[in-house]
């Protein structure tokens, strides 16, 4: 079903939750591999789906379809995120930990990660990023979307994100030399 | 030595995460139960929008009243508002025809002003009066 026909749907009477559940489902695997990537644990990442889906909820009676709707919902997962993560950094902060060190950890312990050394020398690499290069960086690398589309869901122009990809690859070459 | 990995290797790019099992279906359930629970509790503009528009309904109507009353009664306004001027600007305005009139100009009254009286005229007056003569002589 496409987008728009999902938003009929939802504008029908009467069926506002149903065409809500096929959004659900047409667009939430793809959101928490998107979130997953940026907070490593399976219990985050459901949370912040969920929520992000509330909040979605909330604003589509007044989403004027400007954007795709997934780009639209994109955002909103990684807005969620996003904050998420600068709330956990602040708390690390005032018991001064590392954040990154923290994720990594959890990237260490998580039984749900099924990859080989090398992928989780990348992955591990990929957390100590800024967010939101890490952003920048999984959008780009794991999503394959094109800049076009990444400067659509961050609001940021494509010279930039360009420039956050390059210094994002840099970074994670250099952290893996040294791992591997 | 340190080397330096090819990250165009496919299978890096694929998502080494996975999930429990069941656990996209057990999350659109969780959603969709999340959602019809906001539905049945409505926030506090929707409680509070009702009573918003009855509280500017009568507000409205006391405003419409009261311009109302306003317009109908100009008079009462003007001279709420009016300045009161002195005796004699109103003379000079013309809004009193009438001249100002001093009661003790002793000058101007004429029944005030002494005459001359004949002394013949006394004495008649004064014979053709008895009675007066006896409330005289009684003091």
């Amino acid at each position: 079903m496409s987008d728009r026909e999902l938003l009929e749907l939802y504008h029908e009477e009467g069926k506002q939750h149903y065409a809500f559940n096929l959004i659900v489902k047409s667009y939430g695997e793809r959101l928490y591999w998107h979130l997953r990537k940026l907070v490593a644990s399976h219990d985050d990442a459901n949370d912040l789906l969920q929520n992000a889906f509330i909040k979605a909820w909330d604003a589509l009676p007044g989403f004027r379809e400007e954007s795709r709707l997934y780009t639209w919902l994109y955002r909103i997962a990684t807005n969620e995120a996003l904050t998420f993560l600068k709330r956990k950094k602040a708390r690390a902060f005032l018991s001064l930990t590392d954040y990154s060190k923290q994720l990594e950890n959890k990237l260490e312990a998580d039984p749900y990660f099924n990859g080989d050394a090398t992928q989780k020398a990348l992955h591990k690499a990929i957390l100590k990023l800024p967010d939101k290069q890490r952003v920048v960086f999984n959008m780009r690398y794991f999503d394959e979307m094109k800049y076009e589309e990444i400067s659509e869901v961050l609001g940021t122009s494509v010279g930039a994100l360009k420039a956050s990809y390059h210094h994002a690859f840099q970074k994670i070459q250099h952290s893996l030399e040294e791992q591997l | 030595m340190k080397r330096k990995l090819d990250t165009d290797q496919p299978h890096l790019r694929e998502n080494p995460y996975t999930v429990p099992d069941g656990y996209f279906s057990a999350m659109q359930g969780e959603v969709a139960e999340k959602i019809s629970a906001r539905v049945n509790k409505p926030g506090f503009w929707a409680l509070a929008k009702p009573q918003i528009a009855l509280v500017s309904t009568f507000a409205i109507i006391f405003l419409i009243a009261f311009a109302t009353i306003k317009i109908f009664s100009p008079q009462q306004e003007s001279l709420r508002n009016e300045t009161f001027a002195t005796g004699s600007e109103y003379i000079e305005g013309h809004y009193i025809e009438s001249s100002f009139v001093d009661f003790y100009d002793t000058t101007a009254d004429t029944s005030l002003q002494a005459e001359e009286v004949d002394p013949e005229e006394i004495v008649e007056y004064l014979s053709s009066s008895t009675g007066l003569i006896y409330l005289a002589s009684l003091e």
